[in-house]
């Protein structure tokens, strides 16, 4: 076909071809917005030429295919940033909450209420007459005391089954991410059959991306076209269109709460135990936040009750109440180190009776202030601290004063807080630089479709004019006949 | 480089964020006047301010603590000088009773005198300061001193026993460093210092030696009234060597109050560098990152807008 119909043929073809130009800058336009959305091109070349005696005569453009810009390395990037992100602020925001506990620069802290119980002591030293006021004072410090360990307490657990809470909430999310994909990765390896199915590998990717915003996964995609997932730790999620079940079930031998979840994933052998697998991701942040962030902040607080309590009662046992009697404790005695300040409490009979503070250092002498003084004085007392695990009266800590160790509290969560604060600042711009290089490939420009657009206006018009040329021609041709 | 639309929308709001997070740590900073509003602020500020606080809560312990101190040894002294008036007052009653001119009855009315003297004496050294007694040790519930018997013609003069235990009440006044706050009764007032039941070889029991005075006035016994006189004087010698003692725990007290005053403002001071906003420093921060907000607010809104689109007819 190398005559005048021929021509025709090229310029309707090139019309054809211009069209789906205008198409995929159209397209490219509606999406200028859409979240994972890769900007599209159109890829045409030289149709083959007609070879005759004279030489090969040209036969127009064809399209190949309608490709995305899309750089794989830049993707990857944005996976682990992402999920680094959901880890950070999902540690982040408990830390947050963890510090609000122990802040004491906003009103009155624990502390401050240790501080006001030894003065308290010292105050009961200073009264020659036995002090009913004072021993009145006594009391209410500890009581006082008691109250805002307790308080503490109660709320890092009620932080700490937040964090469990949101575990539970977020596994069966991530369940439904992760069916979508294997949907998807269905629908792409059908599609890939007739042509790339870009559009659908964006919403994959944009998938893959809340995925491991959630969960740390690892990524790639087989020569089918279908992605497999991975864990952290390598137990597959996603193959083709199988998808292995994520679901929570209690852990009883969790050492705050038996109904604690762990999470498990389906397998040909029965469920099997991936928590420790999960170390990225919102759900890796939210377990850490559980086990180690607020269960830390626990034990120190236990820490803290359980040797002021066992300080004191030590000193208290050796005097004598104004009742003449010797040997009792002044807060109940803790069992361990473990769950002590949720345990802290006064004793029964210092509860019942002021005359059972020991102020008295030899006998019930009203004026007898020896043991209360002696109270007074472990303020500044170094303490061999006992830790979770250490057996009674075998304390394995280093020496400080309580005051000190809960001042030093205070600063190692306000260290691991401010870590968190700017391990996020800096994972907000590792994520807006990765967004920015994505963009740079894949992001849609209106600039340049503006551009592309007239210039396929003018090709269009162009191979328009061409036809009407050949119209021309055929008629002057027809006339001669 | 490509740049398109969103890259220019992403940067400017994340420029605008962080300019306004700035923003508003400082008005933080500049409404609650702190620095360090919690521990991730400064956490080693926030560590430090938590021990301040607790060592200025101490400070303001002590300093009550030294208050009662010096209420009681200025209480313990005042009755000290009292019993030295008693002593000064039965002195010029000897002297004139040990006068050759003076007789039975002139004398008779002088023992009625020192039977009074002997009672205030008594009550002198039962002082109470706060509702407890003093001079009892640490049995401040009850009297430190008993008399049995009473001045009556023809029986014998009274016996003063003491009930106490003989201790000196201990407060502290600086971190670590107690001061005796007390007196022990028995030594002052009976002349026992080692507590053996009877005054030591150069301690004068005072209510004997008013007793025994009577008892020679009664009598007419112008020898015996001549040896209470040296009595009266060794007694009064003894009550100034008390008085020295108290004087030099009071100037320690002094010290320490001097001390702890000093700390106070010297803790309230590091507290404060701890702690508390520089307000020229967050005011003009404050001023510097308005002025940023504004241009950053200006620059997005020009480069978001324009496109080619705004060019083509």
């Amino acid at each position: 076909m190398t005559g005048l119909f021929g021509v025709l043929d090229i310029s309707g073809r090139a019309m054809r071809v211009t069209q789906a130009g205008v198409r995929t800058t159209s397209h490219n336009i509606a999406n200028v917005h859409t979240p994972g959305y890769s900007r599209q091109r159109q890829v045409v070349q030289a149709s083959l030429p007609t070879h005759v005696a004279e030489g090969a005569i040209g036969n127009g453009v064809e399209q190949i295919t309608i490709d995305r810009a899309h750089d794989p390395y830049v993707q990857l990037r944005l996976l682990a940033e992402r999920s680094n992100g959901g880890s950070l602020r999902s540690q982040s925001q408990s830390l947050d909450a963890i510090q609000q506990v122990f802040n004491e620069q906003q009103g009155e802290g624990l502390a401050d209420a240790l501080a006001k119980l030894y003065s308290a002591f010292g105050e009961l030293a200073s009264s020659a007459a036995g002090g009913g006021p004072e021993r009145e004072g006594v009391r209410m410090a500890a009581q006082h005391l008691v109250d805002a360990v307790r308080r503490a307490d109660a709320r890092l657990r009620e932080e700490q089954s937040n964090a469990n809470r949101s575990i539970a909430q977020l596994v069966p999310e991530i369940q439904s991410v992760l069916e979508r994909i294997a949907e998807l990765n269905g629908r792409i390896i059908a599609g890939d059959a007739q042509a790339p199915a870009n559009d659908l590998r964006d919403q994959r990717d944009d998938l893959l991306m809340q995925l491991s915003e959630k969960i740390g996964v690892q990524s790639f995609e087989e020569s089918n076209g279908s992605v497999t997932v991975l864990t952290g730790g390598g137990h597959a999620l996603v193959e083709r269109t199988l998808v292995h079940g994520l679901s929570v079930s209690p852990d009883p031998s969790h050492p705050f709460d038996p109904g604690f979840a762990r999470v498990m994933r389906d397998s040909s052998s029965g469920p099997i135990d991936i928590t420790a697998d999960l170390g990225a991701g919102e759900l890796g942040g939210l377990l850490r936040a559980r086990d180690t962030l607020t269960a830390d902040a626990i034990r120190s607080l236990d820490v803290l009750a359980y040797n002021v309590a066992t300080s004191v009662n030590g000193v208290h046992r050796a005097g004598y109440g104004l009742d003449g009697q010797t040997g009792r404790d002044f807060f109940a005695a803790p069992a361990a180190v473990e769950d002590a300040a949720q345990a802290l409490a006064l004793d029964a009979a210092i509860a019942a009776d002021l005359d059972a503070i020991a102020a008295g250092g030899l006998g019930p002498a009203p004026g007898d202030n020896r043991n209360a003084q002696a109270l007074a004085a472990l303020r500044d007392q170094g303490i061999a601290l006992a830790l979770p695990g250490d057996a009674p009266g075998s304390p394995s800590g280093p020496t400080r004063t309580l005051l000190g160790h809960a001042a030093s509290i205070i600063g190692e969560v306000g260290v691991e807080a401010k870590s968190f604060q700017s391990a996020l600042l800096q994972h907000e711009r590792a994520l807006e630089l990765f967004e920015s290089q994505r963009d740079e490939i894949s992001g849609v420009s209106i600039d340049e479709e503006v551009t592309r657009l007239m210039q396929l206006q003018a090709a269009f018009q162009a191979n328009a004019r061409v036809i009407s040329t050949v119209q021309t021609l055929l008629e002057d041709l027809v006339s001669v006949l | 480089m490509r740049v398109t639309q969103n890259m220019v929308q992403r940067t400017a709001l994340a420029d605008n964020l962080r300019v306004r997070r700035q923003l508003l740590e400082l008005q933080e900073q500049a409404s609650s006047g702190l620095r360090v509003n919690r521990p991730s602020d400064d956490p080693s500020d926030a560590s430090r301010a938590a021990l301040l606080r607790a060592e200025i809560e101490s400070g303001e312990r002590l300093a009550k603590s030294v208050e009662h101190a010096r209420a009681r040894l200025e209480t313990v002294d005042t009755q000290l000088g009292h019993a030295n008036d008693v002593l000064v007052r039965a002195r010029e009653l000897a002297t004139q009773a040990a006068n050759d001119t003076a007789d039975a009855g002139s004398r008779r009315l002088v023992a009625a005198e020192i039977a009074q003297l002997h009672e205030q004496l008594v009550a002198t050294s039962n002082l109470r300061h706060q509702g407890a007694y003093l001079f009892g040790g640490y049995a401040t519930g009850q009297r430190a001193f008993e008399q049995s018997g009473s001045f009556a013609d023809g029986s014998p003069a009274p016996v003063v026993s003491y009930g106490g235990d003989g201790a000196e009440i201990e407060l502290e006044i600086e971190e670590g460093i107690l001061v005796r706050t007390t007196l022990d009764g028995r030594r002052v007032f009976l002349g026992d210092a080692d507590g053996s039941g009877s005054p030591d070889a150069t301690r004068e029991d005072l209510f004997d030696v008013l007793a025994s005075l009577w008892q020679s006035l009664e009598s007419n016994d112008r020898a015996g009234i001549a040896a209470s006189l040296d009595r009266i004087a060794r007694g009064q010698e003894q009550l100034d060597v008390e008085r020295a003692r108290v004087g030099g725990r009071l100037t320690r007290v002094e010290a320490a109050d001097a001390v702890l005053s000093r700390r106070g403002v010297d803790l309230a001071g590091q507290l404060s560098s701890a702690e508390d906003a520089d307000s020229v420093e967050v005011y003009s921060a404050l001023a510097h990152q308005q002025t940023l907000l504004q241009a950053s607010l200006q620059v997005t809104a020009r480069a978001i807008q324009p496109s080619l689109l705004d060019f083509l007819q």
